[in-house]
């Protein structure tokens, strides 16, 4: 455990157990997150990606403690924290902070933003009704919202502001890491920049580190400084934002890259060629033998079918759990296309 | 690509609510061509699906279609009655939506409900219509088709049911396919997956198609045609490839400034400020003069009008005046 990771999870796990048949008789284990591993620095962003069910939202549950994991450890400041009770878990929560995908159900309908923020303040200070007052409103002047809306409910705002709210709530209480689940996947493009454009603000003034949840990499790419890509309940690909897009190791990441729209017209053609992955997510009550991926994996072999590849350090600081990793450049969208200035020129 | 075969003159659809009118589609006029894929594009609240469900005459209380036109194959589809946009609805239009799950019957077989509209509409027998059914499945690459035939909408994944939805839109080998949101609720490799079987059926049945998506990269990719729509107005409309090149309206400048660019190492992110205007209470000049960086004077008093200002490329903007 090094001094500069805020936080370092080693062989997290998840299983839900999942009873079916005849009085529930028959047993099987979900394996949501399996053995997963790795580590936040102070002040940096770490994304993860992946689709529904690899485990990106257990993951970032168990870290804010609101799933128990079923194995493994998290270190937070050195500590574990799966091992705390009491007020020393209470006084870590704090530190803790998560904004959830739905700006719409995770707000309480029937308080003011007021009570909206000041409740995280409330149950961890105790401060007077004036500072209350003070913080509060500041807080809402700082996520961009109008501190004379502080006695308004939130199905009064739009999805971004009821988001912002979320987002004071989480920074209320100065937070040293804060996992953002999805924080923009519900709301319109125009608006997802503004949320985003925000975060990188907030971080940059508080110091803060996030960890970032979201299913597809655009989003994640504008604010991460690393990338782990999960499929199935497993880490295949973690790496610098930079390596994963221009040489990414494991296929599925280059499945990912390539499956993503371009909004070029221009480049419609060249995306003919891409390598699509084949088939769809498996069932992760019976994950795959071997390789979690190889079924849809257009490069698999006799080995995948069979031998689980471990998550290992290829390169420095590039981690890929893949018997056959790509090389350089092998079938990334850039080596292929050529070009990197995609940009849109407006004329005025 | 031939003449426009189904055209919209000056639709206005209103929603009557408590709380006042809601002009959901506010004079819309558009035309889409034999063979040709047009895409509607546009952000929570502009009217994009709605003008797609006028389109379909399924605009239930308190909506109302007030006034204008649908014009196909000759008629006016606003004066249909509701038997005889039957006939037209399934057959000739047909329609897939975001959420498959939910616009699939959960009570019968997925056969069952792809041989409904076929037997209706066909005239074929049961088991004809068994025999085209499983070849549609076929074509939209289900694999086991006998198998699926028989199972229930909740048995299959979320890819598959896009795709039976696609087979049954496309069994009765409709003139024109509406798209709402097609891939929005898939994840991204199986997007990929369906936005490439599109195309490959495109081309194969030569359907035309109006692709409603929020989404500009599955605009690039599949579109002909592009409307921009902002607050139930068309505010842009041009080519594809005039549209990403060359975009006039400061809003759908911001819209493609603000979509995340995977394939670019840029860093920055602009976002449009502020938030889509309330439905109920339209500003009376340009309705996006609120969010708008370019704003003039006369924006705040006097609404735009849709201008051609080049062959094919109409802008709603003072500033292209």
């Amino acid at each position: 455990m090094r001094e500069d990771h805020l936080l370092e999870v080693k062989g997290l796990t998840k299983f839900f157990e999942i009873k079916s048949g005849f009085l529930k008789r028959n047993k099987n284990d979900l394996k949501a997150v399996h053995d997963v591993s790795f580590f936040i620095d102070a002040g940096e962003t770490l994304g993860i990606v992946g689709e529904s069910g690899c485990g990106k939202s257990t993951t970032g549950n168990m870290i804010v403690q609101l799933l128990e994991p079923t194995a493994g450890e998290i270190y937070f400041e050195g500590e574990d924290i799966t091992k705390l009770k009491g007020e020393a878990l209470r006084k870590k929560r704090s530190d803790i902070q998560i904004i959830f995908q739905d700006p719409y159900s995770s707000l309480n309908p029937r308080m003011r933003v007021f009570d909206l923020i000041a409740e995280p303040i409330r149950t961890h200070e105790s401060l007077s009704k004036k500072e209350l007052e003070e913080r509060v409103l500041d807080l809402m002047e700082v996520v961009g919202l109008n501190p004379s809306y502080a006695k308004r409910f939130p199905h009064e705002f739009s999805g971004g502001q009821r988001q912002r709210i979320g987002i004071a709530r989480a920074i209320a209480l100065n937070p040293k890491l804060i996992v953002c689940d999805e924080p923009v996947s519900a709301l319109d493009v125009s608006i997802q920049s503004q949320i985003l454009n925000l975060l990188v603000k907030l971080q940059k003034e508080f110091q803060i580190t996030y960890l970032f949840i979201a299913h597809g990499l655009p989003v994640v790419k504008h604010i991460s400084d690393r990338i782990a890509v999960m499929y199935l309940g497993k880490i295949v690909e973690l790496t610098t934002k930079e390596d994963l897009f221009l040489k990414p190791k494991h296929p599925y990441t280059e499945g990912l890259l390539s499956a993503i729209p371009v909004p070029d017209p221009t480049q419609r053609d060249l995306k003919e060629h891409r390598v699509l992955i084949k088939g769809d997510i498996p069932n992760p009550v019976h994950p795959p033998s071997g390789c979690v991926f190889h079924p849809r994996c257009p490069y698999a072999t006799e080995l995948c079918t069979q031998e689980e590849p471990l998550f290992e350090e290829k390169e420095a600081g590039h981690f890929v759990a893949c018997h056959y990793p790509l090389s350089e450049g092998k079938g990334t969208i850039y080596s292929r296309e050529g070009n990197h200035d995609g940009e849109v020129h407006f004329e005025s | 690509m031939g003449e426009s075969f189904i055209q919209l003159k000056n639709l206005k659809t209103y929603f009557h609510t408590e709380e006042g009118t809601v002009p959901a589609v506010d004079d819309v006029s558009l035309s889409i061509k034999k063979g040709e894929t047009l895409a509607i594009v546009g952000e929570s609240g502009s009217g994009k699906s709605v003008t797609s469900l006028s389109l379909m005459r399924l605009i239930e209380p308190p909506g109302r279609i007030e006034s204008g036109e649908i014009l196909f194959e000759g008629h006016n589809l606003v004066d249909y009655s509701k038997k005889k946009m039957r006939a037209v609805r399934g057959n000739k239009i047909a329609m897939i939506f975001q959420e498959p799950l939910t616009s699939l019957n959960p009570v019968f077989t997925v056969g069952n409900q792809i041989s409904e509209s076929i037997i209706e509409h066909q005239n074929k027998s049961k088991k004809e219509a068994k025999q085209l059914v499983i070849e549609m499945l076929t074509k939209v690459g289900i694999p086991r088709p006998e198998k699926v035939f028989h199972s229930y909408p909740h048995a299959l994944s979320g890819g598959m049911r896009q795709r039976v939805m696609i087979a049954m839109a496309l069994s009765c080998n409709p003139e024109l396919l509406i798209a709402d949101e097609p891939t929005t609720a898939l994840d991204v490799t199986i997007q990929a997956q369906i936005l490439t079987l599109m195309k490959e059926l495109i081309r194969e049945f030569e359907t035309s198609i109006l692709l409603i998506t929020h989404d500009l990269g599955v605009v690039a990719e599949m579109a002909d045609r592009v409307i921009v729509m902002y607050g139930g107005q068309i505010v842009e409309e041009t080519d594809v490839y005039t549209l990403f090149k060359h975009p006039k309206h400061p809003y759908t400048k911001g819209l493609l400034a603000s979509t995340p660019k995977v394939h670019e190492l840029k860093e920055e992110l602009i976002s449009i400020s502020g938030t889509v205007p309330n439905p109920l209470d339209y500003p009376i000049g340009c309705r996006f003069a609120d969010r708008c960086e370019s704003v003039m004077e006369t924006c705040r008093t006097v609404h735009p009008e849709l201008k051609e200002i080049k062959p094919g490329h109409t802008v709603r903007c003072w500033l292209h005046e």
